[in-house]
Formats: structure tokens, sequence, C-alpha cells
């Protein structure tokens, strides 16, 4: 989402509290909220704060003589009605900035231009001069608008404003609009499509499933599960989809997912972190919140009406009967086909002390070699090295073949750890997958499963070993005890000072449940 | 290999040359800037200590970011959650794209005292009080003479103005505010 007027000042003042550190814990839950919603606020908030740094760290290099200061209010007000009558005359008249001036917002919101900001701040800060007593709230709307201005100074011209929806290159011809990828399906289960889409989805492509089930992933990581028969639509935005009618299951769980939108039939459902079904028709539209928070409202509110948030098992629906949300009871059952099950896995090192054996892996080959003897691995207290993210044993923390010492093949090769999960009878394995985030040192290259290597997409090839990765992993699980192995590939040389081979693990096992609309693997 | 004593001032030069960087880069996670120093000084010592294990062939600024971050992390586990007005969530996602800050303090660096001299003679006296004179809003407010509030909205737009003019200045040193 890029950022509109109104949040772009409201960023400028919350970046501002947050420096003073005089900021409210609203304030701050309202900051977080604006961060991960934008890749253009994180990067303001980290141009802000590198200013403040940079003042904090400045050098006197001058005599410190500062005047006198008038402390009336009435003197202040008018100082800072004259500074920033300065600054909106000197912001009219910069020039353009290079490339598209446009304060893009995604979705359907208007946007505003450069000219359009810096002509609306003289204009207000004009009025202010001439209406002493709309002087306050014309400064306050002026002060707004720079701070937009400002914003789109920082982030608007060197790059495209957005970060995860792509230009399909493949369209980029002359005279043709490129396509923007938004979103792509992940997953199906005996899915019919009215017509058949590819795996990337186009911003305004509208699709209709007729039979089965599918997943589909926006650009920033928010998944929606549907069942037939249901109608969506891709809008031009890379977290949020139109539900025209049928069901859908959405999960947030990702920080850059926070924020996504159903547009459903009556209602905007705006999740908060959360997962919750929406099921939809014609006439209306019903939400229920599973776990988390979300935030709905109806289309037809009147302006400046609040959005109403539910919470955990809260329900709501809205129609064209009444312009305003209506809290409802709702049995959690109607979406169950659609729930996944998880079921946490034990992470590796958790609640054990440094040099314990985590019981729950083992190494058994290396280079691929399967060793005589598989080797015990312990919680390694050189993960607390300088360069490994510090361990946290309430939580994860690294194994390792017992290090510090060179492990007996030497070189740069492989090493398998392995260990087994389970799964239930009531969970079916096909479309289960396993959800990790991961460090390995000193990279993670491939997990097996049951006999069959899976490539992951992050192969964690790090120098610092303290980033986590993230992959999702499907494979060829059964029910009852699957193998899974990780393999971690080490580089060391004779120079090398500790040669750490470990990997620190936190997963879970996802699948939907037996008997039910199950959702396959793509392959 | 070289000594440590033999790689002191290389070393020293490096840190002069990346601390501006580094600053930012703790600053836009901790919030107390008193334990900003403590953190920038423990990583710096920290790095000294394992100099060995840096691998030349690879960027140096990369390496002691990376121990930094360690211990920016680790220092947030053992804040009280009200002392965190971002979540841990939002602190990983916004370090994990500051691959731009190394730029940003660059343009910061070069352009500053350039911008500081184009503000009014209150507003840079402004400035200096909070930043020189002050170690927070509530010091510099008494000797201003005028309240945190008034103070706090001064600094916001002041800011405004040198973040447009820092943003200018890379495409022309002549701005006037």
């Amino acid at each position: 989402m890029s950022l509109d007027a109104q949040n772009s000042a409201e960023l400028h003042k919350l970046c501002g509290k947050l420096r003073d550190q005089e900021i409210t814990e609203a304030e701050a839950e309202r900051l977080n909220a604006l961060l991960v919603a934008s890749k253009d606020a994180r990067r303001f908030y980290r141009t802000f704060i590198a200013l403040a740094s940079a003042l904090e760290t400045r050098s006197a290099t001058q005599d410190s003589d500062a005047e006198e200061q008038n402390s009336d209010q009435y003197l202040d007000d008018l100082l800072e009605l004259l500074h920033m009558e300065q600054s909106a005359q000197a912001l009219a008249e910069l020039p353009k900035p290079a490339g598209d001036p446009v304060v893009a917002e995604q979705t359907e919101k208007q946007s505003l231009t450069w000219s359009e900001i810096a002509g609306a701040s003289s204009y207000l800060l004009g009025q202010a001069a001439r209406s002493r007593p709309a002087m306050k709230l014309a400064v306050a709307a002026a002060l707004a608008l720079a701070a937009t201005l400002v914003i789109v100074l920082i982030i608007g011209n060197d790059e495209p404003g957005e970060s995860t929806v792509r230009q399909d290159s493949a369209t980029q011809m002359p005279g043709v609009t490129p396509l923007t990828v938004v979103a792509a399906i992940t997953a199906e289960y005996e899915a019919v499509w009215d017509r058949r889409p590819g795996q990337d989805l186009y911003a305004g492509q509208r699709l209709t499933l007729t039979q089965g089930f599918a997943e589909v992933t926006t650009a920033r990581g928010a998944v929606a599960i549907i069942e037939a028969p249901t109608t969506i639509e891709l809008l031009d935005n890379d977290n949020a989809l139109r539900l025209h009618a049928g069901k859908l299951v959405g999960i947030c769980e990702t920080a850059s997912s926070k924020g996504f939108i159903v547009r459903a039939p009556h209602m905007d459902v705006t999740d908060l972190g959360t997962r919750f079904g929406v099921d939809a028709d014609a006439d209306g539209t019903v939400v229920k919140v599973f776990e988390g928070e979300v935030e709905v409202a109806h289309r037809d509110a009147k302006d400046g009406a609040e959005p109403t948030r539910l919470l955990t098992d809260q329900a709501a629906s809205a129609s064209s009967v009444h312009s305003e949300v209506t809290r409802v009871n709702l049995d959690a059952d109607r979406f169950a086909e659609l729930m996944p099950t998880l079921i946490p896995l034990q992470a590796t090192g958790q609640g054990l002390a440094v040099g314990d054996i985590d019981p729950m892996w083992k190494i058994v080959a290396i280079d691929g070699k399967p060793l005589a003897s598989p080797q015990a691995v312990r919680v390694n207290g050189i993960a607390n090295y300088v360069l490994h993210f510090p361990n946290d044993p309430a939580s994860s923390q690294f194994i390792a073949w017992p290090s510090p010492v060179d492990p007996p093949e030497g070189g740069s090769t492989t090493y398998t750890f392995r260990t087994h999960i389970d799964i239930p009878e009531t969970m079916n394995p096909d479309g289960a997958r396993l959800v990790m985030k991961y460090m390995a040192d000193n990279a993670l290259d491939s997990v097996v499963v049951n006999g069959r290597h899976i490539d992951i997409q992050n192969k964690t090839d790090m120098k610092e070993f303290n980033r986590w990765a993230r992959s999702d992993v499907k494979g060829p699980f059964v029910r009852g005890r699957n193998t899974i192995d990780m393999v971690v590939r080490n580089q060391w040389s004779p120079d090398t000072q500790f040669n750490l081979v470990g990997m620190r693990l936190v997963w879970r096992l996802e699948g939907w449940t037996a008997g039910l609309g199950n959702l396959g693997d793509l392959d | 290999m070289a000594s440590k004593s033999d790689q002191t001032p290389e070393f020293v030069s490096r840190i002069v040359a990346v601390q501006p960087r580094l600053r930012a880069y703790i600053r836009m996670m901790v919030f107390n800037p008193s334990d900003v120093g403590d953190i920038l000084q423990e990583s710096v010592a920290a790095a000294w200590e394992h100099l060995d294990s840096y691998d030349p062939a690879r960027p140096f600024d990369a390496w002691l970011m990376g121990i930094a971050r360690n211990r920016i992390f680790e220092y947030q586990r053992n804040q009280k959650k009200h002392a965190m007005p971002l979540s841990m969530d939002v602190l990983e996602l916004i370090e994990s794209e500051a691959d731009d800050l190394g730029d940003t303090t660059t343009q910061i660096e070069d352009a500053l005292e350039s911008c500081l001299s184009k503000l009014s003679a209150e507003d840079y006296q402004l400035v200096r009080t909070r930043y020189e004179r002050s170690e927070t809003n509530r010091e510099a407010s008494k000797i201003l003479g005028m309240t945190e509030s008034t103070l706090s909205r001064a600094l916001n737009r002041i800011y405004a103005r040198l973040l447009i003019c820092i943003k200018q200045y890379q495409r022309g040193p002549e701005v006037q505010l």
C-alpha cells in the first residue's frame, strides 16, 4: 500500500512522537500498523530516524548562545504560522521531482499530485493568515499536507513505490498496459475453474472456481483459501481481493500480510493479523473471526462512521437492508472444510541448556553417505558467538555437531540432520506442509521428506548466520510416522577458527481434516 | 597473519567511516538514545575482540552490522513490552529492508550542514539547543522557555524542512528554504 495524504501526515507525527519518546500505547499501535502496511512508510521511518541520529551525534562547532525564547503561546503560534508560510511558499516553488509525481495508492483511492499537495498547502496557509479563528485548523491541515510532501520527496521519485507487485515483462509491449502480478495460486484440490488461470494472477482478473478448493496467496503473503462455488477478482493492490460470491478463509500470519483486505458485497473486511472466514452472496456478507482481530465496514456506511472491530469468535453481517454492520452469532463450522489444522512441532533446542543433547535430532549422513552410528547433536554454546543470533532457550537454539571441533570429514560438505514427525489419522497428508523458519551454518540446502529431496525457496547461504529464512515444504507425507531430513551445507577451511555445523529451526505442520475438502499439492 | 596491533589503524579508520551508518542502524531499532550509544560501543568492542574471525573477502560494514544486529535483538528481548513501541515483527521487517540505510546516511552527512545553515536563525538555534545543549526535550524546552509539546511540534516542522532540503541537495546543492 502506498501512503495517502492522511496517513503520510500521521506517519510524520508518529515518528516525531517516537523520536521524542512521547508515544502512547495507542499511537504506537497505529505506527506499527502503518509500518506493516507500507514499504514506503518503512523507508520514510528509516530516513527520519537516520536524520535524528545524525542530529544527535552532531558535535558542537559553534558557541551555543541560544536566544531567550518568548514563552507566550500566542507568539509561539504566530511564529509557527510564519515559518509554515515560508515553508509552503518554498515547497510550492520547488521543481517537480523526476518521474511520476503521483502519490500512488494502488487501490481505488484518488491520487494526489505534487502540485496539488504544494498548492493545497499554500492555499490553506493563505486561508489561515486571513482568518484568525480558523488559524489553528488551517495550520494543522497545512502541516499535514507539508508532511505528505516531505514523504513524497523522500520516497516518491527514485524507485517505483511498491515492492511486492511486479510488472509482467512479457506483457510490456509498446501500447500495451503491462499486467501487474498481485497474487498466485499456491495450491489446488480437485479445482475446476470457469477459465483455467495460470499460476500468476493479475490485477483485474476475475475467476470463478466451480469445483473443489484453491489457495490464493497475495504478493504480500496473505493466504485466501476458497471453496467452490466462489468468484473472486484481483484488485490493483498486492494485498487485497474482491469476493463477489462464495466462501473464503483468510490467513495472515506474517507481518507483511497484515492489512489484507477482502472487499465483499456490502462489506469490507480488513485483517489486523488473524484468521477469519467470509461467506458472501449478492444479498450480503457474513464474517467470522477464528483468531485475532479484523475490522469490518459497511460499504454504504455514512461518512465518518467508525469501522467495527471483531475479535476472536465474534461475527458480523452486512446487507442492503441496513447501512451498518450488524453483530451476529455464527458457527465456525460453516468454514470447517476450509480451516487447516496446525500442529506445532518442537523447535530445535527448545527448553534445553547449552551442551544438552537434543533428543529429537541426529546427524545421520555426511556428504550423503550414511554414518555407521548416527551422531547426537547438542545445543551449541558457540551460537552465542558474535556472528550467530543469540540462542533463546525458551523458543529455539542452534543445535550442532559437538563443536567447536572440526568435523571428522573436514572440508566443505553436507550434514544430514534427521528427525521424525507424526501425522495424525485425522489429517489428510495430501496437501500437508511444513511451515518453517530457520538459520543454518552455512546453509540449509534441501529438505528430504520420506526419502524425496524437496528443493526449498530460501537456502539461507548466510554470512552472519543470524537471519531467519522462511520456506514452506510440501512432500510425500503419509499418515503416521514421517522421516524428515534437513541437509545442511557447511563450509570449512584450515583457517577457520571455529567451525559450527548447525542449524536452528522453528516449524509446524499444516494440513486439512481428513475426509473433507483437502487441498492437494500442485504437483 | 597480521597481529591485532598491526590492524588497529585500519580497524579504527573503518569504524570511523561506518559509525554514522551503524548508529542510525541501531537507532532505528532502539528508542532510547542513551542505550544506542551503549549498543554501539558493545558492538565495536565485540568486533575488535573477534576481529580474527572477519573474512576480508566480505564487506566489513555488513559484518559489523551483523554483530550489532545480534546485540540489538538481545537487548530488545530483555526489554519490557511497554518499552517497545514497535513490535519485533515490525523491527525485523524494517531491518530486512535497510539496504538503503548506507546511502541515506551518506546523503544526510553530505547535506546536513548546508541544510542547517539554511534554517532560520530561530530554528537553527532551536536545533542547537536541543541537540548540543540538552539530552532531552524536557531539558531543551526549559532552556528555550517553551512547552515540550511546542518544542516537539517545532522539531517536526524543522525535520520536514531538513528532509526536503537533504533530498533536494542530491539534485543540486543550491536549495532555498
